[in-house]
């Protein structure tokens, strides 16, 4: 009879109790899958962007590079872009349009200094010194001895996402200190 | 008969800690995502303003340098003294403006934009006419700063 009672006595979980903690199950299990969510689309993002900075930081060197031993340097009236030649005095073309930087070195094709899906360009202004002397004897008295760039840049994240990048480059070409030009 | 315990005030405080600190942990490696991000921009564009400066000592060396060449007599005019911390481009002269303020140098744009940055030039002359650069540079957001540094030779073609 005593252990019958002891059975009687044991309770066990009623259906609300049951409900509260399926409820707080469900709740913590969609707490924590959000947050594990955020932070996946967060790595996706920091991912998207240290792409789209790579691609900024290949397509600005490679400016540089070019400009550093490039000759005759013209800049478009309305610092959109500049026409040079380079080390090899093929004329060059970087410019500025619809949202893209483009190049275009002789006749071969056209091609965006970019990755317009990674990089959106908002604005793009070129500045060169002005020369000491109005004289044009020698090619290191009127060739421009600092191109300056300014970008504005907006780097592009898979899903939409976007952010600023706003700095300037600067190139002291190497042939603006010979006399003679030799692509001319 | 014993009692049946329901749960104490201190297991419930275990567990509300275990599930906050959860929380925080994952808040903290998805805001460190996003903080490493900027943190890379602005390492990038500070990079860019150090070699950007470093670019203009040469072209001002250049400039100065080349003054000698210019008339019809040739002069040798001797090495810039780099007796400043700061140098800028005027795009309205086309010249390069240079100062000395006590403080950091301030980031002005040729589009007329400021960027929250600032930098110094020091420079070290050496026994063969030539300098030492040093740009410092450094975001205080992120209380950075880094340093490029160089050697200014007076070589010039025109000279050799």
């Amino acid at each position: 009879m005593a252990s019958g009672n002891s059975i009687k006595n044991k309770k066990g979980f009623t259906i609300l109790e049951m409900s509260i903690v399926i409820l707080l199950f469900m709740f913590a299990v969609l707490t924590v899958s959000t947050i594990y969510l955020s932070l996946i689309n967060a790595s996706v993002l920091a991912n998207d962007y240290y792409q789209a900075l790579e691609n900024v930081r290949l397509g600005t060197e490679k400016i540089w590079r070019i400009l550093k031993y490039g000759w005759s340097f013209r800049v478009i009236s309305d610092g959109s872009g500049i026409i040079f030649q380079k080390k090899d005095c093929t004329t060059t073309t970087i410019v500025f349009s619809d949202n893209r930087l483009y190049y275009r070195e002789g006749n071969m094709e056209t091609t965006t200094v970019f990755d317009p899906e990674l990089v959106k360009v908002n604005n793009l202004i070129i500045a060169t010194d002005t020369p000491q002397t109005s004289e044009t004897y020698a090619y290191f008295q009127y060739a421009p001895k600092i191109i300056i760039l300014y970008y504005d840049l907006e780097i592009k994240s898979k899903k939409g996402a976007t952010s600023t990048l706003i700095f300037e480059q600067a190139v002291a070409p190497l042939n603006s200190t010979y006399s003679t030009n030799l692509c001319e | 008969m014993k009692k049946n315990r329901g749960t104490s005030f201190g297991e419930l405080m275990i567990v509300f800690l275990i599930i906050s600190v959860g929380l925080i942990i994952f808040l903290k490696i998805s805001s460190d995502y996003i903080k490493s991000l900027v943190f890379a921009k602005d390492f990038f564009i500070l990079n860019s303003l150090l070699h950007e400066k470093y670019q203009f000592l040469i072209a001002y060396r250049n400039k100065i340098l080349e003054r000698g060449f210019l008339g019809e007599t040739i002069s040798i005019v001797p090495m810039p003294s780099f007796n400043f911390r700061c140098i800028d481009f005027n795009t309205s002269t086309g010249y390069f403006v240079t100062s000395s303020p006590p403080d950091n140098c301030q980031v002005r744009l040729i589009s007329g934009k400021n960027l929250p940055l600032g930098y110094a030039i020091v420079v070290q002359p050496l026994n063969d006419s030539s300098y030492q650069i040093q740009i410092n540079g450094s975001i205080s957001k992120w209380h950075l700063t880094t340093t490029l540094e160089g050697i200014l030779t007076p070589w010039h073609p025109a000279i050799q």
